[in-house]
C-alpha cells in the first residue's frame, strides 16, 4: 500500500507524496485518491498534488493525475513543486497545461 | 502546364544534367571548384554584406561581413579535406568499403535575416558534394542573392565545375517555389525559414532538411563569472542586430543574483523597460493576433525600436530586456524576436529557474539551441540533459557558438538541425556529410557463429532463449 499524506482545508485538498512513483500498487492508490476526492466531495473542491519529494513517476502515476482532474471541474487540479526531470515527463506527454503542473 | 510548372520543369532539367556530369569529377577536381568559390566569396565579402544591408534594411553591415566571413572562410576551412568523392573509407578487416555519392539537384531557400551568408553556405557544401544547387532567395534579398550566385557560379565555372551547377530564381514566386519543392527530379530541399516554409518543404514529397525558429534561454547560474556571462550574451543578441535564430531570446537566474545581473545589464548599455514600456512594445515586437513577431522590427536596433514604441531610451541603448513573470499566452515577448530585445526573468530557486527554461525552450523552440552560463560542472551536466535542444552552448555567445567554429569546434553552419523536435531528421549543423548518399560495399565476412550453430534449433518451440543463446555462443 502507497501512503501519501493529505491536508484538506475548505474546498481545497492537498496531497502530498515521496519517492518513485511507480506502477507497483498504482491501482491501490488511485482508489484511496479517489476515496479521499469522493469524502471531502463539495462544491469547487480543488485539488494540488505536491510532488516536492517526488523523483520518478510511472505512466500509472499521470494516469492517476489524468483521471484525478477529469472528476473535477476545468481548473480544479493543479501539480506543484515538480523537479525539472519530473516537469519535462509532463511537458513531454503534452500535459502540463492541461494538468496546471508548476 | 503553367508557367511556374514548366520553369522548374526547365531549371531541374538543366540541374539534372549539371548533377549527371558533376559526379564524373574526382575529389581534386571538386576541391579545387570549392577553392575558387570560396576565394571569390571572401573577395566580394564587404561589397555583398553591404548589398544585403541595403536591400533587406536589417541587421549591421559590419557584422553581416563576419558572417559572409564565416560562410565561406570558417565553412571552407572546415570542409575543404573531407573525402566527399568516391571511396571515404575502407575497412579491410569488417569487409566494408564506404563510397560517397551526390544526391543530385539540391533546392535551397535562402532566409531574409542571413541572405548572402547561407548563400555561400549552401552553395559550398553542395557542390563540395558534387551536387548542383537552385537557389531560392526572400523576396526582400533577390537582387543581394543574385549577386552572391553570380560570383560564385562564376567561380565556379572557372575552375572546371559544370554548367547550371548553380541558379537562382530570379523573382520571388510562391507558385515556382512550390513546383520546384515538389519536382520528382529534385533530390533534396535545404530550407531555412519560417515555420510555414519549413512545413511546406516537409510536406513536399521529397527529402528535406528544413529548420525553423528558436526560442534561446539562457540561463545564467550563480557559479557564472557574471560581468562575462552578460558581456557575452550582448555580444550575441546585437549581432547583426539579433537576427541568428540561435541568438538568445530570454535570460534566467535565480532570484539571489537577479540585482546583480539586472546591475551589469544595466552598466552595459542595456535597457529594464517596466511595465508600462512593456506594453507598449509588445503590439511593436508581436502580432498580437498570430503571436509571432512583426516583420518589421526584426534585425532592427534598440534604439529604433524602442522610438516605434514610443520609448524613451538612450540613443545608445544595446538591448531592451523586459522583465516578465510568466510564459505563452498573456506574455507575448516570452517568444522568439529575432531583434535586440530580450525576456528576463528572476526565478526564486533553481529548480524553478531550470523549469523556466523548459518552458520558454518548449515554446517554440525544442530541438534548436539552449545557453548556459556557469562554472559547475554538475549544473552543466543537468541543463544539458533536460534542455531539448540540438545545440547546448556553455560560457559562449549562443549566436555565435551554434553556428561553429568560432568559439567552439562544431562545423560551421547557417543550417541548424533540430532533431525531432524541430520536425528535422538531425540535430546536427548541416554541412557537407549531409549531402552525400553512402553507398556501403560489403564483402563476404562469414558470421562464424551462425554457421557453426544448428538453425533447426530456432525451430524448436521447447527451447527458451536461455538454452538457444547459451547455444549459439558455445565455445567462443
Amino acid at each position: 500500500m502507497i501512503d501519501f499524506d493529505y491536508k484538506k482545508t475548505e474546498n481545497f485538498l492537498k496531497c502530498t507524496f515521496e519517492g518513485r512513483m511507480g506502477a507497483d500498487n498504482a491501482q491501490e492508490l488511485s482508489k484511496q485518491i479517489q476515496d479521499k476526492i469522493q469524502e471531502f466531495s463539495a462544491e469547487g473542491l480543488k485539488v494540488n498534488f505536491d510532488l516536492k519529494d517526488v523523483d520518478y513517476i510511472a505512466s500509472s502515476f499521470i494516469r492517476i493525475c489524468v483521471i484525478t482532474a477529469k472528476h473535477l471541474a476545468a481548473g480544479s487540479f493543479s501539480i506543484s513543486k515538480t523537479n525539472p526531470m519530473i516537469k519535462k515527463v509532463f511537458k513531454i506527454a503534452g500535459l502540463d497545461e492541461i494538468l496546471n503542473v508548476s | 502546364m503553367d508557367n511556374a510548372q514548366q520553369l522548374a520543369d526547365e531549371m531541374l532539367g538543366k540541374a539534372s544534367i549539371a548533377a549527371a556530369v558533376f559526379q564524373e569529377l574526382n575529389q581534386e577536381e571538386t576541391d579545387k571548384i570549392i577553392e575558387s568559390v570560396f576565394k571569390a566569396g571572401f573577395n566580394n565579402r564587404v561589397r555583398l554584406a553591404k548589398m544585403a544591408y541595403e536591400e533587406t534594411g536589417l541587421g549591421v553591415w559590419q557584422h553581416k561581413v563576419i558572417k559572409n566571413v564565416i560562410a565561406t572562410q570558417f565553412v571552407y576551412e572546415n570542409i575543404k579535406d573531407e573525402k566527399t568523392v568516391g571511396v571515404i573509407s575502407e575497412n579491410k578487416q569488417t569487409g566494408i568499403t564506404e563510397i560517397a555519392q551526390p544526391l543530385g539537384p539540391i533546392f535551397a531557400i535562402i532566409p531574409v535575416t542571413n541572405p548572402t551568408s547561407t548563400v555561400f553556405n549552401k552553395i559550398l557544401i553542395s557542390l563540395k558534394t558534387r551536387n548542383p544547387i537552385i537557389i531560392s532567395a526572400h523576396r526582400n534579398a533577390v537582387e543581394c542573392c543574385k549577386e552572391t550566385v553570380r560570383i560564385c557560379y562564376e567561380a565556379a565555372l572557372a575552375a572546371g565545375a559544370p554548367d547550371d551547377c548553380i541558379q537562382i530564381i530570379e523573382e520571388h514566386s510562391r507558385d515556382l517555389t512550390h513546383a520546384i519543392m515538389t519536382h520528382s527530379q529534385l533530390a533534396l530541399i535545404l530550407a531555412t525559414g519560417g515555420t510555414g516554409l519549413v512545413h511546406a518543404a516537409y510536406s513536399s514529397g521529397n527529402p528535406a532538411i528544413g529548420v525553423g525558429p528558436g526560442n534561446v534561454p539562457v540561463f545564467i547560474d550563480k557559479s557564472a563569472d557574471i560581468a562575462f556571462a552578460v558581456e557575452n550574451v550582448i555580444l550575441s543578441k546585437t549581432f547583426d542586430n539579433g537576427t541568428i535564430c540561435a541568438s538568445e531570446q530570454s535570460v534566467v537566474v535565480e532570484k539571489s543574483i537577479s540585482k546583480e545581473v539586472v546591475k551589469e545589464f544595466e552598466k552595459q548599455g542595456c535597457y529594464f523597460l517596466n511595465n508600462e514600456e512593456i506594453k507598449k512594445l509588445e503590439p511593436i515586437a508581436i502580432n498580437m493576433e498570430k503571436g509571432s513577431m512583426n516583420a518589421d522590427i526584426v534585425g532592427k536596433s534598440a534604439y529604433f525600436i524602442a522610438q516605434k514604441a514610443g520609448i524613451e531610451v538612450p540613443e545608445n541603448t544595446r538591448i531592451l530586456i523586459a522583465p516578465l513573470n510568466g510564459i505563452g499566452k498573456g506574455f507575448p515577448l516570452s517568444g522568439e524576436v529575432l531583434a535586440p530585445i530580450l525576456s528576463f526573468y528572476s526565478c526564486n530557486s533553481y529548480n524553478d529557474a531550470i523549469k523556466t527554461c523548459i518552458d520558454l525552450n518548449y515554446l517554440g523552440g525544442i530541438g534548436h539551441t539552449a545557453s548556459i552560463y556557469a562554472n559547475n560542472e554538475k549544473r552543466i551536466s543537468e541543463f544539458s540533459h533536460i534542455m531539448n535542444a540540438g545545440r547546448i552552448v556553455v560560457n559562449t555567445p549562443s549566436a555565435q557558438g551554434a553556428v561553429g567554429g568560432l568559439y567552439n569546434t562544431l562545423p560551421t553552419s547557417f543550417t541548424l538541425g533540430c532533431g525531432s523536435g524541430g520536425k528535422n531528421i538531425t540535430t546536427e549543423n548541416i554541412t557537407a556529410h549531409n549531402l552525400i548518399n553512402i553507398q556501403r560495399v560489403t564483402r563476404r565476412r562469414l558470421n562464424q557463429k551462425w554457421f557453426a550453430f544448428d538453425v533447426n534449433e530456432f525451430l524448436d518451440e521447447s527451447k527458451d532463449d536461455a538454452i538457444i543463446i547459451a547455444e549459439y555462443n558455445k565455445n567462443t
